[in-house]
């Protein structure tokens, strides 16, 4: 109850319901996701499709989809690009306000969690209608969710880290255009498993047949999961990032902090 | 001290036992004709599983495996349950289809998980492409049979013990022609008269030769194939009748013995002062015959007449039950008809489009609406809730449930000749199997004499690079079970099923010009829909035959629709999925005979498909080709 009453909660759904910039992103994403959805439907005939063996790509080419739209908006708003005036608030509630810092993230994080959530539901109905045509089932719906969600919400916590950390919007949008794409090449290369864009194609593969499990220490996971788990854990990491930072920014410029007041 | 002798005993114990039970099956094989084989045909194989230990109930599994060069290694297996009593042998007969690159065979024993014992066979050694003729003879007396070797291909002679004989009509494929000689006074066990029976329906030839040792051949079980009953024996001196019938000018001279006999259900081609010399029966698309002399024995052995005379004996042009695929299932003539009706096929752009233009079109409102101060964020974030819901569950329902399902199809159609009077028919069904999502299914056939085979493209993998798996594994007890049937995502399989079943259907045309009277009886618990009768390029419509119904109809020839026009073929057949198939069907009657057919709505081999989202295609597609006498 104390989160749910949480300043921040409260102002990200003022900011994020009302804003007529971030509802026509809505109508973008569902617009963008939906032109993806109809340009990758098969239009060759199903006896075609068996016989060449080249299988639609709609289900995993409207996951990417999802996937890249929501990286962007996670991007620009956890760099609060849509509201510049938000980042004012941000730094003056640190500086000028005795709100816990640990509230501040908290609040944020959990708005940033709740409204990726409502996001991938925008794009969900797409993921529903390209399953069958992909010879999926219902099954794959969660698997490219919690991928999708995890790696956006990640975007959207390193897009925090840069509110606190930079100023510009520029340097922002320059850091983590930089950052996502440095993210996606290493991990495609080192480790392919973390990578989100090869964890979705991981979930329907070709032959139908599952992408073998990763093998841990403890037991073995879904191929897919260890994406899932990595992009939660940097968006822990970077959720703490932000906070040590606000903390050294409180300490550093907040007046009288130094008994000078 | 004293527990050292017990625990040293124990020791013994634990090192003896697993060496003594698994030494305690041990499993030899008997492939082939006498360990010939031909490729691309079913193959006999008697395993023979001797127990020496205590009883057990145990799983003889047969597994051969093909291919591997540059496309895919494929294999099947055959299980059968089998109950191995205590210091006993077991024989347990299997037919194998061995395609073409079949590579090797393994037998192995098992029970409760642990293997027993187990036998690899090289195929590759074994594999000949002479002809083959089996020799049911007490003596190598049918060496003249080999005379019938060709510049480009041989025939080879096999002497298969009696007991050794297929109990299945499928292990006769890889023959050619079967003689019959004498068994030895052995009595032929049913199942194995009922597969020789059944081969030659298939199209058979099958030679019962005379002499003194005709008296054998009902004394052996084989008197309900022979188309004389033998009355006793007569002594001779030649047999002018014999050179005419063959067109020569001389026939045999010198003292020989011949069968007395009188025709039941033959013709008879040569005879010679009343007495049947040569019988021929038409069974199915086969051919029994029966010589009244032994023509292993002089003056027939060494008689320059006898060369024809095999060669008329051996004239068949029986096709071999496993086929030879150049295509999957999605491009076999059979299914190509059938996936048309419905058509398969995916929800059109067009739907898509209406289905996200609906989504944006609800949005739209409510992303641009002004909504009051007070309830604007809440009402607002409900609603967009509300319509992606909607938009969630229609998605769902339109792709998946309404436009287009998932669910794999089995499609099914199959071919019943029947010639008239024989009482069994031969079925060529094929069932194609086509899957939207991977999986796996089961095919339970409801008989255990069926011979199955699968069309398997052995190619290299297509772009797409799932390779097929066109392994399955057959579970022959009362009936047939096809299990480990896998898919990928748009998989298919092709099951090509061959078998003869009693069908006792008779149809008899008389009459000609200015009319022509139709008598069908059919003697089964099929209703045949639809009949018509096809005869000297026309097609008349007969109408349902119920089931133990015998109809009369009389045509004016004047009202048979020409077969060459499209719209009387798909008249006659009913619709245009039957007018396309009958298009497939080969057999149009020759001149002066006429064909009897109908469809039937079921499979005529019973068949039920096990795993999800299994959806038969019904009415079946069963065309029964009756010839009428």
């Amino acid at each position: 109850m104390r989160i749910a009453r949480n300043p921040f909660m409260d102002e990200g759904v003022r900011t994020y319901f009302v804003q007529q910039t971030i509802l026509r992103s809505y109508l973008a994403l569902v617009g963008v996701v939906g032109v993806a959805l109809l340009l990758w439907w098969p239009r060759t005939s199903f006896d075609a499709v068996v016989r060449t063996g080249v299988f639609p790509g709609t289900f995993t080419s409207v996951a990417i989809g999802l996937y890249v739209c929501l990286t962007y908006l996670g991007a620009r708003y956890g760099s609060e690009g849509f509201s510049p005036e938000a980042q004012v608030q941000l730094r003056d509630y640190a500086l000028l306000t005795p709100v816990p810092l640990a509230s501040i993230v908290a609040g944020k994080a959990l708005f940033a969690l709740l409204h990726t959530l409502f996001l991938l539901s925008l794009g969900a109905p797409f993921l529903l209608a390209s399953l069958a045509v992909s010879g999926g089932g219902l099954s794959l719906v969660l698997p490219a969710l919690l991928v999708i969600g995890a790696a956006t919400f990640a975007v959207r916590m390193y897009g925090l880290l840069t509110l606190v950390l930079l100023e510009r919007q520029v340097a922002r949008d320059v850091a983590l255009a930089v950052g996502t794409i440095m993210f996606l090449i290493i991990s495609a290369l080192v480790v392919p498993a973390a990578n989100p864009i090869v964890a979705i194609l991981s979930i329907l593969t070709r032959d139908g047949t599952a992408v073998a499990p990763i093998s841990l220490p403890f037991g073995s996971i879904p191929f897919f999961s260890l994406s899932v788990i990595m992009s939660l854990l940097a968006a822990l990491l970077l959720a703490g990032t932000a906070y040590a930072s606000l903390g050294g920014i409180r300490s550093r410029e907040r007046p009288g902090k130094n008994g000078t007041q | 001290m004293a527990s050292l002798p017990l625990i040293s005993f124990l020791f013994f114990l634990a090192a003896t036992l697993p060496a003594q039970s698994a030494s305690s099956v041990r499993c030899d094989t008997l492939l082939g004709w006498n360990g010939v084989i031909r490729e691309g045909r079913f193959t006999p194989l008697l395993v023979s599983v001797e127990n020496s230990g205590t009883k057990l109930q145990a799983v003889v599994r047969v597994e051969v495996t093909w291919g591997g060069l540059r496309g895919f290694v494929a294999q099947r297996s055959f299980t059968r349950q089998a109950f191995l009593p205590g210091g006993a042998t077991r024989r347990i007969p299997f037919v194998v289809p061995l395609a073409r690159g079949a590579r090797s065979l393994r037998v192995a024993v098992a029970a409760d998980g642990a293997e027993l014992a187990r036998q690899e066979v090289d195929l590759r050694s074994l594999a000949t492409t002479d002809r083959l003729v089996a020799g049911i003879s007490s003596e190598l007396s049918l060496d003249m049979v080999s005379a019938l070797s060709g510049p480009n291909e041989a025939v080879r002679l096999v002497y298969p013990r009696v007991d050794d004989l297929p109990e299945s009509w499928a292990g006769y494929d890889a023959v050619d022609m079967v003689v019959v000689h004498d068994t030895a006074f052995q009595q032929l066990r049913s199942a194995q008269v009922a597969a020789l029976e059944r081969w030659v329906v298939t199209g058979g030839s099958l030679v019962f030769t005379g002499g003194t040792d005709a008296l054998q051949h009902a004394g052996a079980g084989l008197g309900r194939l022979l188309p004389v009953e033998v009355t006793g024996l007569r002594e001779r001196d030649d047999l002018p009748s014999l050179s005419a019938f063959l067109g020569l000018r001389r026939g045999p001279r010198g003292r020989m013995i011949i069968a007395a006999s009188r025709v039941t259900t033959g013709v008879v081609l040569s005879s010679q002062e009343g007495l049947p010399i040569v019988v021929q029966r038409r069974l199915g698309r086969g051919t029994i015959w029966f010589t009244a002399f032994d023509p292993t024995l002089a003056p027939l052995d060494s008689w320059e007449g006898s060369l024809a005379l095999w060669q008329r004996l051996a004239e068949n042009d029986r096709q071999p039950v496993l086929g030879v695929f150049t295509a999957g299932a999605v491009d076999d003539p059979w299914m190509k008809t059938l996936l048309g009706y419905p058509s398969l096929s995916f929800p059109s752009s067009l739907a898509v489009l209406a289905f996200v233009g609906g989504y944006l079109v609800l949005l739209a409102p409510l992303l641009a609406a002004r909504f009051s101060r007070r309830f604007r964020t809440r009402l607002r974030a409900v609603l967009l809730l509300c319509v992606v819901a909607a938009a969630g569950c229609a998605g769902w329902l339109l792709f998946n449930r309404e436009l287009f399902r998932p669910d794999a199809r089995a499609l099914d159609a199959a071919r019943v000749d029947v010639v008239s009077g024989d009482g069994l028919a031969r079925v060529t069904e094929k069932i194609g199997l086509f899957a939207v999502r991977a999986g796996t299914a089961e095919l339970s056939l409801g008989t255990a004499d069926v011979a199955v085979d699968e069309a398997i493209h052995m190619g290299v993998p297509t772009r797409g690079g799932s390779a097929p798996n066109p392994g399955f594994a057959v579970d022959i007890g009362q009936e047939t079970v096809l299990g480990g049937l896998s898919f990928g995502r748009f998989g298919s399989r092709l099951l090509v099923l061959n078998a003869v079943i009693s069908m006792p259907l008779e149809a008899s045309v008389s009459g000609g010009e200015p009319s022509l009277t139709l008598t069908v009886s059919n003697g089964s618990a099929r209703l045949m829909r639809r009949c018509f009768l096809l005869r000297a390029g026309r097609g008349y419509l007969v109408g349902d035959v119920a089931p133990f119904e015998t109809v009369t109809r009389t045509f004016a020839t004047v009202d048979g629709l020409f077969m060459s026009a499209p719209e009387a073929r798909l008249r006659i057949a009913g619709d245009a999925r039957r007018a396309l198939f009958l298009d497939q069907s080969e057999g149009e009657p020759g001149k002066g005979s006429s064909l009897f057919a109908g469809w039937m709505d079921d499979p005529v081999i019973p068949l039920v498909l096990a795993g999800a989202g299994w959806v038969p295609d019904r009415p079946a597609l069963t065309l029964v080709v009756v010839e009428a006498r």
